[in-house]
């Protein structure tokens, strides 16, 4: 399945259900909107409380999410809800409110934007419940983009919310299945204290990296970061080249990326693309940078290291960087108005190529020549040859483009042996309704 | 100090133990008439080996104590080959002995042939010396009862294999053996998540059938998990089967144009028992099946919930019919007829009983006990031993078992579904080595 990263631990038993998750986090303990989420951890404690539209299976294929696994019917859109669909407090889910959620993903500069880029409108509530509405081009492989996270409806998911105690009951109803386990519990510490509880056996999990205690995992690198220069400001046209050629990403990551991190060599997050070929380098034909440029660069509060990283780069290359911190939303409202020099810009990938592609060249490009590009892409009935010319395009157009690609992320995990199931959305969170626990020495039947 | 010595070997020397006083009567008669220290060679016949070496150590003794120079034993097959050997060794005469138990008496009997070369006989054999007949008898003590009546070892188990047959592209939650196209030699019928998949032998798929049409569950089971029985043996044409996502299962008849329906199922078939498949539902949307079960029209209860259970052979096999019981502590334990547990649980992830030597023995097939990456193992236990008889790794994941007669030889085969990495299932077969 092209673009959907899995990690299947296999259990010669069939997996167990009951106790109660304790689960490490490094931040606040909440579980914030799916839409919202750009991190792995807060995708994954995003994904916990709620259900995509569709999901995959452990073999990697599209299963029902929220809706029934849409019929190919060309350039009709019909998706189904499940009779059975109950959200928050129990309520019976409508179909407007997944009208409501896709909605919300197109304002500009939402970096879900691109899933909104192959339909003709926003799809209505038709009166068989169905959701209806049309393609604007083939595009097949668009269901594909529905596993992701930002499209989960709250109430829906494996887990109840948390309660400010930070523990989350099993969801009986959840479309998926009821969890394994019986309650989630969330709580904050420091890796030290993370530490100590997953040796003594006071938490199974924690969402950091923790050398020297339990098994590392290693997550799909799927949340993106680039380095975005408005397109529209000429006078800025050649700093991303510069920045592209001059900036030590491998330097950066080491030193500057918190969490298990790689740095991006394409425009694609690993997670979709994860050999890339190394981009051109650029020596000869940099364009000019004007004399005593001064720029502002927006980026969010915790990447605030990186930010300063670019600020002393660019400063060598003469371009004098004014940092301003922003919240992640305000950051992409100034972005999606064109109000910004350059922004450090995270994005958690679609789980598939060309969407995937789509949602950084909307950074750099109006979205009708994306829609033209996502088209181009679309076209034709062979899975594999979509794939390859997503990956194509990605390789032609990263050195024309003015987004410099940085780093990817992947979610910082320990797991204690006991910890089986994990699993891996296309998104990159973990699937903590999945994990299950082996009973240790002593533990009572269910 | 004497007088002490005495005392004590009074005390504690035992009767003659019958097979003492036998071998001393033999030996009596077997020195007679023989120059003295002749040298002897012992051959033993009897009911079982044990008491044949038993014998020819005691008459051995009782000869030395007679005063035979040497007395050797003689391993042979039969009794012209003994004095054969007897010659070879240059023995001057040879015992010939048949030891037994005759009712309550313990009886020895034979013959003493003269077994000296004479060098001037040149090539040509020549028995020399007097022969005698022996005949000797004493009540039996249970020492010789004992050596008489020792088991014949059981026969030697059956060497077993382990057999990759072929790959379904989806997990395989259940197993079971079916005449589908009506050849009169069963098929193997998987239950995936999605679908009931009727394969042959080598893989092809002859028939199948989505579980889509099947009404869901309001609340599906997130680790997929489903019953498939063949109600009518691996000879019979129809299975019944359901996944605890569906609300209901389906019973289907097969024929060479397919399979159709003929009724749907309120329950989860987990076996064949003696009225029929058992059924059970599982607990609130989890992979956990009973403790209640229907055997046929009767309630009965398990001893715990179980994940899966399997049963031994047809309901009418001369050695009843036994439940092996999969637990979701991670062990498997016998019960009998009436779900009645029956020895110790044995720790196994996925089980099934199969009779793989076709020696009406209910063998158990063991997966590896716990979690343990992408290799599993399996063992085979024989019925009241707890070293097993067989053990294998096997790559990914063992999620079903079931056992039959697929090849016809009278000989069951434990077929074994694997989940692998690439999330696609690997169908071997444990059996007897051709």
């Amino acid at each position: 399945m092209t673009g959907l990263v899995l990690a299947l631990l296999l259990a010669a038993t069939p997996p167990r259900y009951g106790g109660a998750l304790e689960v490490v986090v490094p931040g606040e303990v909440a579980a914030p909107n799916p839409a919202q989420a750009r991190t792995p951890a807060a995708l994954t404690l995003a994904r916990a409380g709620c259900l995509p539209w569709l999901t995959v299976g452990p073999g990697g294929a599209l299963q029902p999410g929220l809706i029934d696994l849409p019929e190919p019917s060309g350039l009709a859109i019909a998706l189904h809800l499940r009779s059975d669909l109950r959200g928050a407090g129990g309520k019976a889910v409508r179909g407007s409110a997944l009208v409501a959620k896709l909605g919300a993903l197109a304002a500009p500069g939402n970096p879900y934007r691109a899933l909104t880029l192959p339909l003709r409108g926003p799809l209505s509530v038709s009166s068989d419940g169905a959701l209806r509405g049309g393609l604007a081009f083939a595009y097949p492989d668009w269901p594909q983009a529905l596993t992701q996270a930002a499209t989960c409806l709250a109430g829906t998911g494996a887990f109840t919310s948390p309660a400010r105690s930070g523990r989350a009951k099993a969801n009986l109803a959840c479309p998926a299945g009821r969890p394994f386990a019986d309650t989630l519990a969330l709580r904050t510490a420091t890796a030290r204290n993370a530490a100590r509880a997953l040796s003594r056996g006071e938490a199974q999990v924690a969402l950091m990296a923790l050398p020297r205690t339990g098994a590392a995992v290693t997550a799909p690198r799927a949340v993106a970061t680039y380095l975005a220069v408005n397109p529209r400001r000429t006078q800025l046209a050649g700093v991303a080249p510069w920045v592209a050629s001059h900036l030590d990403r491998a330097e950066l990551v080491r030193i500057f990326v918190p969490g298990p991190a790689e740095p991006l060599r394409g425009l694609l997050a690993p997670s979709i693309d994860p050999h890339p070929e190394s981009p051109m380098p650029i020596t000869a034909s940099l364009p000019p940078i004007p004399a005593h440029l001064t720029l502002e660069l927006l980026a969010p509060a915790g990447d605030a290291r990186v930010a300063e990283r670019l600020q002393v780069k660019l400063h060598d290359l003469g371009i004098t960087v004014k940092v301003t911190a922003l919240s992640r939303a305000a950051l992409e409202k100034r972005v999606g108005a064109g109000d910004y020099d350059a922004a450090l810009v995270a994005i958690p990938a679609l789980p598939e190529p060309g969407l995937a592609l789509a949602q950084v060249l909307l950074l750099a490009q109006p979205a009708d020549e994306v829609r033209a590009e996502l088209a181009q892409i679309g076209a034709g009935p062979d899975p594999t040859a979509r794939r390859a010319r997503a990956l194509s395009l990605a390789r032609a157009l990263a050195p024309t483009l003015s987004v410099v690609p940085l780093y990817a992320q992947g979610l910082a995990l320990t797991v204690t042996p006991q910890v089986h199931g994990l699993r891996f959305d296309g998104s990159g969170a973990l699937l903590l309704g999945d994990l299950w626990l082996e009973p240790g020495p002593g533990a009572s039947a269910p | 100090m004497t007088a002490l010595a005495l005392a004590l070997a009074l005390a504690v020397a035992p009767a003659p133990a019958a097979l003492q006083a036998v071998a001393d009567q033999v030996a009596a008669q077997g020195v007679a008439n023989l120059p003295a220290g002749p040298k002897l060679g012992v051959w033993v016949q009897a009911s079982t080996p044990e008491l044949a070496q038993a014998a020819a150590s005691a008459l051995i003794d009782a000869l030395h104590a007679r005063g035979a120079r040497a007395a050797l034993p003689i391993d042979a097959a039969d009794g012209g080959q003994a004095e054969t050997q007897a010659r070879a060794a240059g023995l001057d005469a040879l015992l010939r002995i048949r030891v037994g138990v005759d009712g309550t008496w313990l009886t020895a009997a034979g013959d003493r042939i003269g077994t000296w070369v004479n060098l001037w006989d040149g090539a040509t054999p020549n028995r020399q010396g007097q022969s005698a007949a022996l005949a000797a008898r004493t009540p039996a003590d249970p020492t010789a009862l004992a050596l008489a009546r020792v088991p014949a070892p059981a026969p030697a188990p059956p060497e077993l294999e382990l057999e990759a047959l072929f790959r379904v592209p989806a997990p395989v939650l259940a197993l079971a053996l079916v005449d589908a196209d009506g050849d009169g030699r069963p098929e193997i019928a998987a239950l995936t998540p999605s679908a009931l998949l009727i394969l042959r032998v080598d893989g092809a798929v002859l028939a199948q059938r989505e579980l889509s049409g099947l009404p869901r569950r309001a609340h599906p089971v997130r680790a997929p998990c489903g019953g498939l029985v063949s109600p009518d043996g691996p000879r019979g044409h129809r299975l019944l089967y359901a996944t605890a996502s569906q609300a209901r299962g389906e019973a289907v008849q097969l024929d060479a144009t397919g399979v159709h329906s003929t009724g749907l199922l309120d329950g989860v078939p987990l076996c064949l028992g003696p009225q029929g498949a058992v059924m059970a539902q599982s607990q609130g949307g989890t992979n956990v099946f009973g403790p209640e079960v229907m055997l046929g029209s009767a309630r009965a209860a398990l001893p715990r919930p179980v994940y899966a259970l399997s049963a031994a052979g047809p309901p009418d096999s001369p050695q009843g019919l036994a439940f092996l019981a999969q637990y979701p502590d991670g062990t498997a334990q016998l019960l009998d007829p009436h779900l009645a547990p029956q020895g110790p649980a044995l720790p196994a992830g996925v089980s099934a009983l199969a009779d793989l030597g076709g020696t009406g023995a209910w063998d158990q097939v063991l997966s590896g006990p716990g979690p343990r990456g992408a290799l599993d193992a399996v063992r085979v236990v024989a019925p009241g031993m707890t070293a097993p008889l067989f053990q294998a790794a096997v790559p990914g994941a063992i999620t079903a078992m079931a056992a039959g007669d697929l090849y016809g030889t009278g000989r069951q085969v434990a077929l074994l579904a694997a989940l692998q990495p690439g999330g696609d299932t690997a169908i071997s077969a444990v059996e007897v080595k051709p």
